[in-house]
């Protein structure tokens, strides 16, 4: 796992990367989906608080709402994924990353897990 | 009853390996206070003769008639290896694909539906059927409002008008309003549709529309547009044949009936429903989409897919909540269609077209012209001297219905019939029914 | 061997059948059409002989497993056998000729045949009044939420819940959306059933009605339906019976006597007309005297003098949910299958669909894990978490089963049941059929145990292997392309 990742409990992680956050899902989401056929991206612009809905993963057989780390407004998505829906499973944190938001504020990352807090969650999470 | 399998001696065996002293005690979870205890009061049980008399004395209590009634359900004719084959019990007596290794008949035919459509229509993907034109017509209003993102509507008066009911209906306890666009001779009037038009979600109009006359569909798919909202067309699929498909004219979601070719009218159903749109809706479409992959060995073959957007995964954010649908009648569809050809279902176009036509000008020389000026295919509305009723009284007894009385639909058009012309109406046929609506019109 | 696509087969200019000549002046086409209007292409339709054509759908029928050819167990789908004669008097030329705009006095046939199915419905639900109009159960369920909203509607409130069972059919919920409900679940009890302190937990003013199956989805009677009707008609809701599963209550007991206020029919299931590989159906609602005013129009009037017409004039109904009338040719089936089994016909139905669920759960039941135990209704849901545990999936177990010439069972559905294998084998199923599908079942429940790969590998026998369906959705190719187009 990455040390500059923060992740939340609906197991989305975001990074800061040049004044923005990149936001994707953890390899445990992925990986916990199986092959994912289609990701619905929001439009440049639009704005999300946190833990507002801002798009849809689907993998054959289920399909996932993902929710926005923090709040802001979306500056890119990750167009790859239209004709690439299997870079989530094959590179979650990096080719398969899904939007890149402008925080409105920043700090609201020191409310999420770390990923050590993270491992934590999702291990104690697989024993339900 | 004897007709079950299940005798007393293998109820004797069964009961003790489950270790019940009788049946009653399998039913002990009911109480005893709910249980029925008596009989169902239904007629008594028909042996299979019996039921055949019974059941063809109801058939023949209908009575058959040269019939010019079309308005949505239409004879045509019904090449015999289609019910031949789709009477196959490999078909008839099969369910929903869900093991696709043992369903690639059913999947592949579905397939090979889908395709019909999408040539037909010009559209980028049709679904696996839908129930009937009107609840069609009513899922494309839920893709249109969803896409959009806004409440309303805009419903052509050219749109059936019992369609049209139907999508008031779906769309009332979701708070879409629906705006209907009055016609002006016989056709959408542009000007009122550019009175309503700027916060639609789209425009439904029907082409032809429900009185016979060809709509200008360039002009309102491009008023659709214009305003921001979708542009869906309601066709007939026979019409396409010969008329530029909604597709092609860049309209987004065509719905439609497809009965005309599928099936016969049976007082109204079965039909086949078929919802096709733009690829950029895909997601949004309703219902079963069968597509094309690969078997583990790499031999082609067909599944259920994009099944994300339905219902047994999606549940109440399901696109629909469409289940069952019309996979029989579909495959009807495609057999008619196949059997016919692309110049096969030309020439039924055509041959439909000019008897009608032949039709319309021994009526209007008979002093019963058409009441609108647009151009029609195979129906059309004739202006009656005195109300249309008098038309169907009069020559009912003469084992012809001259079409459908106007007077019967909402908004009502007194002197106004309603008549279709099927290809399979012979000249003599039509002769005889214009000698004798005009013995109507000279009273 | 794989069938070719039709578009492939057949040259250009072939064709199954003819038209007869046109026998009024031609050639008028240009004339009459607007140029623009004028269609440009041609489309690819498929150009093939007679015998092309029936040899590539006889080859693609014989792809199917189907009723006529083996078990289907299918749970809550109740695949029973179709009575061959029910087709022939559907096609009845009187019936098929008949168009759904002609005057009442032309139909009457029809009209009677639909308003005695009606009541012969009634008195099956104990309930009183039917509209024949949904096409499908699902298109029943909706029309009922209409009815629903429209009775509170004109009580001056809509609601705003609907209450549904975690254990419900998918198209409940998506049925409840559609007319603008919100949705809320409630777990079930460790017995499977309806758990009363979560019912009175949700249950409110704004609750307009709570969705049950019954039997529910595991295959087990609701057995405190009368505590559930008072409390959900305390608040002033409804109680909705989604009766997919009714092939077990024929003639036992009648869905409103137990306080239903309305139920929605599967005649594609309970009364043994074909599931076409998935539809035509018909969804019939079957309602409570309250709840008449508000079914779609038009209804079926009986006249002083015996016959039949159409009644338009039905102010609180909630519209038409299709263009026509109802499915008939499906109706028309339907009616023969009540009217040849009759009220005691009907009851021995359910009991043999009983009989038979019972049965074959005691033959395989000791094999798997049963998540809840009881006698069963119709059917019942196995749950393959035991053989989990060796690496094999409900889904490997079911593809084993096509090997063995049978149709897999209703997989992972309830979704509380983990790995679960929904089985129904209805009453139209022998001793010996039932048998034979248990020892197919305890087959696989071996090979599980001492050659698991072989299960995870198959089916093996089938035209297919298992197909790649992340491919299908990743790349969706839902039609025909000619190369080169």
């Amino acid at each position: 796992m990455d040390e500059a990742i923060r992740c939340t409990s609906e197991h989305e992680w975001v990074r800061a990367e040049e004044g923005l956050a990149v936001v994707g899902l953890t390899d445990y989401a992925q990986s916990e989906l199986g092959d994912i056929v289609y990701v619905e991206l929001p439009e440049v612009g639009a704005r999300f608080e946190k833990g507002e809905v801002f798009g849809t993963i689907e993998s054959v057989k289920s399909v996932s709402d993902i929710y926005s780390p923090v709040s802001g407004e979306v500056k890119a998505v990750n167009t790859e994924l239209e004709p690439h829906p299997e870079f989530v499973n094959q590179d979650c944190y990096h080719q398969g990353w899904i939007v890149k938001l402008e925080m409105s504020d920043p700090s609201e990352l020191d409310d999420l897990m770390t990923d050590a807090e993270y491992e934590e969650f999702i291990s104690g999470g697989a024993e339900e | 009853m004897s007709r079950l399998p299940l005798t007393a001696h293998d109820r004797e065996v069964m009961l003790s390996r489950i270790g019940a002293g009788n049946f009653e005690e399998l039913l002990r979870p009911i109480p005893t206070d709910i249980r029925l205890s008596r009989a169902l009061d239904l007629p008594p049980p028909l042996a299979e003769a019996a039921l055949v008399a019974h059941v063809s004395a109801l058939a023949g209590a209908n009575t058959p008639v040269l019939s010019f009634v079309g308005a949505g359900s239409y004879q045509h004719f019904r090449p015999a290896v289609v019910d031949y084959l789709c009477g196959r019990p490999e078909f008839r007596t099969a369910y929903t694909p869900y093991q696709p290794e043992v369903s690639q008949g059913t999947l592949q035919t579905i397939y090979e539906f889908q395709t019909a459509i999408v040539e037909l229509t010009g559209m980028d993907v049709a679904n696996a059927s839908m129930y009937e034109g009107g609840s069609a017509a009513a899922e494309a209003v839920f893709m249109a409002v969803a896409a959009t993102g806004r409440p309303c509507i805009l419903v052509s008066d050219g749109v059936h008008p019992l369609v049209r009911r139907v999508v008031e209906t779906y769309a009332h306890p979701n708070g879409i309003a629906v705006r209907r666009v009055p016609l002006l001779g016989g056709t959408t009037s542009m000007a009122a549709l550019r009175e309503v038009v700027s916060d639609a979600a789209g425009l439904i109009y029907q082409q032809p529309n429900f009185f016979g006359c060809i709509e200008d569909q360039p002009g309102l798919i491009e008023a659709s547009h214009g305003a921001g909202g979708l542009a869906i067309a309601s066709v007939d699929p026979l019409s396409l044949a010969i008329l530029e498909s909604p597709g092609a004219l860049g309209a987004d979601i065509a719905a439609g009936e497809g009965q005309a070719l599928a099936a016969p009218m049976s007082f109204g159903g079965p039909g086949v429903g078929f919802l096709a749109c733009k690829q950029s809706l895909i997601r949004r479409l309703p219902g079963r989409l069968v597509g094309a992959t690969a078997d583990s060995q790499g031999r082609p073959g067909f599944v259920l897919t994009l099944q994300a957007r339905e219902q047994h995964i999606r549940r109440q954010k399901a696109t629909s909540n469409i289940c069952t649908n019309q996979a029989l009648v579909a495959l009807a569809f495609l057999v008619t269609v196949s059997a016919l050809g692309p110049r096969g279902l030309e020439d039924m176009a055509t041959q439909a077209v000019e008897k009608a036509h032949y039709l319309q000008r021994n009526l209007e020389a008979r002093g019963l012209p058409s009441a609108f000026d647009s151009p029609f295919l195979w129906e059309f509305t004739v202006r009656t001297k005195g109300p249309a009723s008098a038309y169907v009284d009069a020559l009912l007894p003469r084992g012809i219905m001259p079409g459908l009385d106007l007077g019967t639909i909402d908004p009502p058009m007194t002197d106004g019939l309603l008549v279709y012309v099927s290809e399979l109406r012979t000249r003599q046929e039509l002769d005889q029914a214009a000698a004798l609506m005009e013995e109507v019109r000279h009273g | 061997m794989a069938e070719r696509i039709i578009y492939e087969l057949g040259s250009k200019g072939r064709r199954a059948v003819d038209l007869p000549e046109l026998d009024v002046p031609g050639g008028n086409l240009d004339a009459i059409l607007p140029a623009g209007a004028r269609r440009r292409t041609v489309p690819m339709l498929p150009e093939v002989d007679e015998l092309e054509l029936i040899r590539h759908f006889v080859r693609l029928s014989a792809l199917n497993h189907h009723v006529e050819k083996g078990f289907y167990p299918l749970g809550s789908c109740t695949m029973k056998a179709n009575p061959p004669v029910n087709e022939v008097l559907a096609s009845l030329p009187g019936f098929t000729g008949a168009h759904p705009l002609w005057p009442a006095r032309l139909i009457q046939g029809s009209l009677r045949l639909m308003a005695e199915l009606e009541c012969m419905l009634a008195e099956i639900c104990g309930l009183h009044a039917v509209t024949l109009q949904p096409a499908a159960g699902a298109h029943g369920e909706l029309t009922g939420l209409m009815v629903v909203r429209a009775y509170h509607e004109n009580r001056g409130n809509p609601r705003k819940r609907v209450i549904i069972p975690d254990s419900a059919h998918g198209t409940n919920p998506a049925s409840a959306s559609l007319v603008g409900y919100e949705t809320v679940e409630i777990k079930s009890d460790p017995d499977g059933l309806v758990d009363l302190a979560a019912l009175e937990r949700v249950l409110d003013e704004d609750t307009a009605v709570f969705m049950l199956t019954n039997p529910n989805t595991l295959g087990l009677f609701e057995r405190r339906i009368c505590q559930i009707q008072k409390m959900v008609h305390a608040k002033g809701a409804l109680l909705y019976m989604d009766g997919a599963n009714m092939n077990a209550l024929l003639g036992i007991v009648r869905p409103g006597d137990t306080g239903f206020d309305l139920v929605h029919l599967n005649l594609h299931k309970t009364f043994s007309t074909p599931h076409g590989g998935g539809g035509p159906g018909s969804g019939p609602l079957v309602v409570s005297k309250r709840l008449e005013p508000f079914l779609p129009v038009p209804r079926i009037a009986c006249r002083q003098d015996g016959t039949y017409e159409w009644d338009w004039d039905r102010p609180q109904s909630i519209g038409k949910v299709m263009t026509w009338w109802g499915n008939f040719a499906v109706l028309v089936r339907a009616y023969a299958y009540i009217r040849a089994l009759g009220g005691a016909g009907l009851a021995e139905v359910s009991e043999g669909a009983i009989l038979n669920a019972n049965y074959l759960l005691a033959l395989v039941g000791d094999r798997f894990d049963l998540p809840y135990s009881g006698p069963c209704m119709h059917e019942f849901v196995l749950s393959g978490d035991r053989q989990k545990k060796r690496g094999i999936r409900t889904l490997d177990m079911a593809k084993r089963l096509l090997d063995k010439g049978v149709h897999a069972p209703t997989v992972y559905f309830p979704i509380i049941v983990s790995e679960g294998m929904m089985i129904e084998p209805t009453e139209t199923e022998s001793r010996e059929s039932v048998e034979s599908f248990a020892r197919a079942l305890l087959e696989v429940a071996d090979e599980v145990e001492h050659d698991p790969d072989l299960v995870h590998g198959a089916p093996y026998t089938t035209p297919v292997s298992r197909l790649d369906e992340t491919r299908a959705a990743r790349q969706p190719d839902l039609a025909y392309k000619r190369r080169g187009a």
